[in-house]
């Protein structure tokens, strides 16, 4: 047997019918018992008893008066007494008849009738005069003596139903009262009982939309209050003309401190954050929100610029900085993102799109900082992400295809290496795409790596191809950026490529941006120093342009410097230009680094290179970046060909 | 203003003389009436310090005859008696000072009348009904009226039970 549970819904219902059911029947149960009490109390009533105490006290007295008139038939006393007595009698039994009252009482009736006769009989006596008949007399009296008890009978009799009517009532106000009290008890403790019910669950709505708003992990705000909230706070706002402001606040790097430290520590983490936002939020009339993962919110329902700014404030002073996790002190920081109402957004959904946008540039911007929304950013970031959804597809779809820049020793004039470039096919144009379109662009996120990979593993099975038509000398030189050695896997990567295509490390040349910020130079100098080992090559690129170049040069152990082009175009017209490159080709050959030269484009520039003794130049003049099948060409070929730069140049030099 | 103040003032004084001296006559619709005088029969004994002192009904209609109608609890529809102020009677008997009368009637059923029934009161000691002398089988031959009709100042219920006829005897209760 199953026991269906009773639904909680139908409580208040169904105490509802029962109060209702038991209010009629005591109404009910009332009005019937009054009803009964009302059919008995005319009965009941003092004057009754008295008008038919006094019928037999007059029967009874004309009873002894015919009884003395019996006695003494001749005394004129008798006649008089007797004829006062029947004048009694006359008077409530004949003339007092026509009294409604007096005709109700039960047994009356056949006693008037009775009397009436006697009356008759005595007056009949009377009238004939002393000496009284004594017979008749006789007679009468005892018909008296029979109306008499026949009176004190009913009279009895009546008492005796009155007083049961009595008992009768008695018992059933008894029962009335008692059943009233048993309902009111009844209907009381129902409608106590509603009426907790109903606070109960109004108190438990309230909880659970209390619970159903909260994060359980740090007891802030979740997502759901947000957007139930959100829309009101707004209103509001919007009625009072204020500004309304929201915080998107991200932890930097949580993903890595939690893989590495546990997810403990992460929630440790977390529910500091929360306890910081708290305080944040308090100190400035704000309400904290955890949204989820490790993303938080502050909604600022009265923001004004120095409001703003002060919650930046206490933002970046309590999130940035170090915490200790096992014993380890880990930089922790945050990414703010900030749309304002109405000037942003009027909603909510449009206030956290912006708030997201700029926080994404916060993060793109390297973190640990705070970005207010602008239209700008909007473009920026959703051309930035149409370009990664472009270069995704690219990759996947394998439009992306490699092109050789080559490389030329310029005292020999012979191809020395070559520089792998990676194009973009664009089947929409079938346009071939150059890498300074989009690489800057994929630089910015995580797609670079990518690229990379395919450019490496590319390269090298191309190299590997070429390898035996070239000399052992000759390089093979893949762009790698600087996003990519903050990446361990960057060896293995490498490793493995060389592995598998069987090239031959000293053939593989690395080029590492100069002018890319590194972010944490000693996880860039272990990633170096390990390829280093291997004997794999490393050139810095855009030489001259970037931020420590001397330190990066010894630090990083590389191989060779290519100066960048900005000062081989201006090498004829700037003799700043000539000294600096001067300068660095001393610098160079102090280190014992190879040079190379970009960007060259004309046999002066090559003549005053060969002067300084600058071993290597690549340019598009020099000579066009080919693709595969024209580079296998080319080096398949017996001669090699000078290209026409260098002539030119050896024919100044010779000059 | 003047003038009709003191007008006003001098009919309020007027009518109130005149009130007090009508009142024992015609006040609350007593009709005085004249009736040729009956039988000398004793209507009921006056008794005082254990005597008692016969009253004719003659001796009381010459107190002055008064008709009036009223309705009775005791009896059904509108009765026409004639009959004696009983503050008359009280003051024939020299009991004006009594504070109540114990009024005794043949079947020893009595009651003790108030001066407040009777005292600038229209209580009635009824002699005649419909012009005709009350006998003893007609409640007399002296009954007790409360004029209800006229004067709705007597509480029924309390004065019902004073409608005591077949007087017997009157005595003061203190």
């Amino acid at each position: 047997m199953s026991i269906r549970p009773f639904p909680r819904w139908l409580a208040p219902f169904a105490s509802a019918g029962l109060a209702a059911a038991l209010s009629a029947a005591m109404v009910v149960g009332i009005y019937s018992t009054l009803n009964q009490i009302e059919k008995v109390l005319p009965d009941f009533g003092f004057f009754s008893i008295r008008e038919l105490n006094l019928a037999i006290q007059d029967v009874s007295h004309l009873q002894d008066m015919v009884t003395l008139a019996r006695l003494a038939p001749e005394q004129a006393e008798s006649a008089e007494h007797l004829a006062e007595a029947n004048d009694l009698a006359y008077v409530r039994f004949i003339r007092q008849d026509q009294t409604p009252m007096i005709r109700g009482y039960p047994g009356y009736g056949p006693a008037v009738e009775r009397t009436r006769a006697v009356v008759d009989t005595l007056d009949g006596v009377l009238s004939e005069g002393r000496p009284l008949a004594v017979h008749d007399l006789g007679q009468v009296g005892e018909e008296l003596a029979a109306i008499k008890a026949e009176m004190i009978e009913a009279y009895y009799a009546f008492g005796y139903r009155t007083n049961a009517d009595l008992a009768t009532i008695q018992r059933r106000l008894g029962a009335l009262n008692l059943q009233t009290a048993i309902v009111l008890s009844v209907l009381s403790a129902l409608a106590i009982g509603v009426a907790v019910l109903l606070v109960n669950r109004h108190r438990t709505l309230l909880e659970m939309r209390q619970l159903a708003w909260s994060d359980s992990l740090t007891g802030l705000r979740n997502r759901a209050w947000l957007q139930s909230n959100a829309a009101a706070v707004l209103r509001n706002a919007a009625a009072s003309q204020r500004q309304v402001a929201l915080f998107l606040i991200d932890v930097d790097r949580f993903k890595e401190v939690n893989d590495t430290f546990g997810h403990e520590a992460g929630d440790t983490i977390l529910r500091t954050v929360g306890r910081l936002l708290i305080a944040v939020g308090e100190r400035n009339g704000a309400q904290a929100i955890r949204l989820g993962g490790d993303e938080f919110a502050i909604l600022l329902p009265e923001s004004s610029p120095p409001v703003i700014e002060r919650v930046l404030g206490e933002l970046s002073e309590s999130m940035d900085g170090h915490v200790d996790i096992e014993g380890a002190q880990v930089r922790m920081s945050a990414s703010v993102g900030i749309a304002h109402f109405p000037e942003h957004g009027s909603d909510l959904d449009a206030l956290l799109r912006c708030a997201d946008y700029a926080l994404y540039e916060a993060k793109a911007r390297g973190g640990a900082g705070n970005v207010l929304f602008s239209p700008e950013i909007a473009s920026h970031i959703q051309d930035q992400l149409r370009l990664d959804a472009a270069i995704r597809h690219a990759i996947q779809f394998n439009e992306l295809f490699l092109v050789w820049q080559p490389q030329y020793e310029l005292a020999s004039g012979r191809l020395s290496g070559v520089e792998a470039l990676v194009h973009w096919r664009d089947p929409a144009t079938r346009k071939a795409v150059p890498s300074t379109d989009f690489i800057p662009a994929a630089e910015k996120s995580e797609l670079i790596l990518e690229i990379d990979r395919f450019v490496l593993t590319e390269a090298c099975r191309q190299a590997a191809a070429w390898a035996a038509s070239v000399p052992e000398s000759f390089t093979f030189s893949v762009n790698i950026s600087a996003r990519h050695l903050q990446r361990p896997e960057l060896v293995d990567h490498v490793r493995q490529m060389l592995r598998e295509s069987g090239l031959e490390p000293a053939r593989l040349e690395l080029e590492i941006t100069e002018s890319a910020f590194i972010e944490d130079r000693q996880l860039a100098l272990d990633v170096l120093q390990q390829l280093r080992t291997d004997g794999v090559r490393i050139a810095l690129d855009d030489f001259g342009t970037g931020y420590s170049s001397l330190s990066y040069l010894v630090d990083f152990d590389v191989t060779r410097v290519k100066i960048d082009r900005s000062f081989i175009a201006d090498l004829m017209v700037s003799s700043e230009k000539r000294s600096v490159v001067k300068l660095i080709m001393a610098l160079a050959h102090s280190l014992d680094l190879e040079v190379i030269a970009e960007g060259v484009e004309s046999s002066e520039q090559v003549a005053f290179l060969m002067q300084l003794k600058c071993r290597y130049a690549q340019g598009a003049l020099l000579s066009q970046p080919l693709g595969a099948t024209a580079m296998t060409h080319l080096l398949s070929a017996e001669r090699w060909v000078t290209p026409e730069l260098i002539e030119g140049a050896r024919r100044i030099l010779a000059a | 203003m003047r003038n009709i103040l003191s007008r006003l003032h001098d009919l309020a004084r007027i009518s109130a003389v005149t009130a007090a001296i009508t009142f024992s006559a015609a006040a609350h619709g007593l009709e005085p009436v004249s009736l040729p005088s009956t039988e000398a029969v004793v209507a009921f004994v006056v008794t005082s310090n254990g005597v008692d002192s016969p009253v004719t009904v003659p001796e009381l209609e010459a107190l002055g005859l008064y008709r009036v109608t009223t309705e009775s609890p005791w009896e059904v529809g509108d009765l026409t008696f004639e009959g004696v102020l009983f503050s008359d009677v009280v003051a024939y008997l020299g009991l004006g000072d009594a504070t109540a009368l114990r009024i005794r009637a043949l079947d020893d059923y009595a009651q003790e009348v108030p001066r407040d029934d009777w005292v600038d009161k229209p209580l009635i000691l009824a002699t005649r009904q419909d012009g005709e002398p009350l006998t003893r089988r007609t409640q007399g031959p002296s009954r007790l009226v409360y004029p209800l009709s006229e004067y709705p100042g007597y509480e029924p219920t309390v004065q019902d039970d004073r409608w005591v006829w077949l007087i017997r005897r009157i005595e003061r209760v203190d």
